[in-house]
């Protein structure tokens, strides 16, 4: 009785950290996706250096683009979330950017740290789990 | 071994609270997250220039905007978030003592049944 209720009380456990796991896992998917869009302005504003008037091609969804002229190379807007956004030079804009990336990045390394501990914890209790699961059923 | 009804019942009724609670705290942290993105919003708009162009999203577009204008938005914003982080702080305390005195009067009847963890 006693290693069933041990047995019990582990399984729920792994189920708790596993459902963790799992959400971590979730927010490293979308942090990844973030920081991806964030290369992407990175290397759209270290693209654009030198190219004024080009004919450029503006992605509007399902593999369709408009025909544009760049009209300006030094100024680009910048949103700062919540609705907000500026005009601000490249200089300013590359740097804004890439100190939003690091920030991401810092998230990212402590969400996977924290992954990495609860991955550690569930290989270690698992074969725990096994074991009692083994010795409970041959005791039934 | 058979769990009597009104245990059972009981157990129903503290998961049901408990996803309440749950989707308390989510809402809780989506409004604490709304806050700190406003926040840093104001924070980066204060850097602007007087004369510094700004602009506000309107779905997919961006709208020219007047920057004290913009600011003074983003401020009530902040003021209203702010004002519904602690309704749903006071939402969450309220749920987590039923939580807890659920989880007490759940225990007692356990011991009473005999189904105590040994």
């Amino acid at each position: 009785m006693e290693d069933k209720q041990k047995l019990e009380q582990m399984v729920n456990e792994l189920n708790i950290y596993k459902q963790q796991a799992e959400v971590l896992q979730q927010q490293m998917e979308s942090l990844k996706a973030t920081i991806s869009e964030f290369t992407t302005a990175e290397d759209t504003l270290t693209g654009i250096k030198g190219k004024e008037n080009a004919e450029t091609l503006v992605p509007i969804g399902a593999g369709s683009f408009l025909i544009t002229e760049l009209k300006s190379t030094d100024e680009v807007i910048v949103g700062f979330g919540a609705g907000a956004a500026a005009k601000k030079n490249i200089t300013d804009a590359k740097e804004s950017i890439a100190q939003q990336k690091k920030e991401l990045e810092d998230a990212m390394k402590k969400v996977d740290s924290n992954l990495q501990k609860i991955t550690q914890f569930i290989m270690q209790k698992s074969p725990e789990a096994e074991a009692l699961l083994q010795k409970v059923e041959s005791g039934e | 071994m058979e769990i009597p009804q009104n245990i059972q019942h009981q157990l129903t009724q503290f998961q049901q609270v408990q996803q309440q609670a749950q989707a308390i705290s989510m809402q809780k942290q989506n409004v604490e997250l709304q806050i700190k993105e406003t926040e840093k919003a104001l924070e980066e708009l204060n850097k602007v220039e007087e004369n510094g162009e700004v602009y506000k999203t309107a779905g997919n577009l961006l709208i020219k905007s007047d920057k004290t204008e913009l600011t003074q938005e983003l401020e009530d914003k902040v003021e209203t978030l702010q004002l519904r982080e602690k309704t749903v702080k006071r939402q969450e305390d309220r749920i987590m003592g039923r939580l807890q005195e659920m989880q007490t009067s759940l225990q007692e009847a356990m011991k009473n049944a005999g189904l105590t963890q040994g």
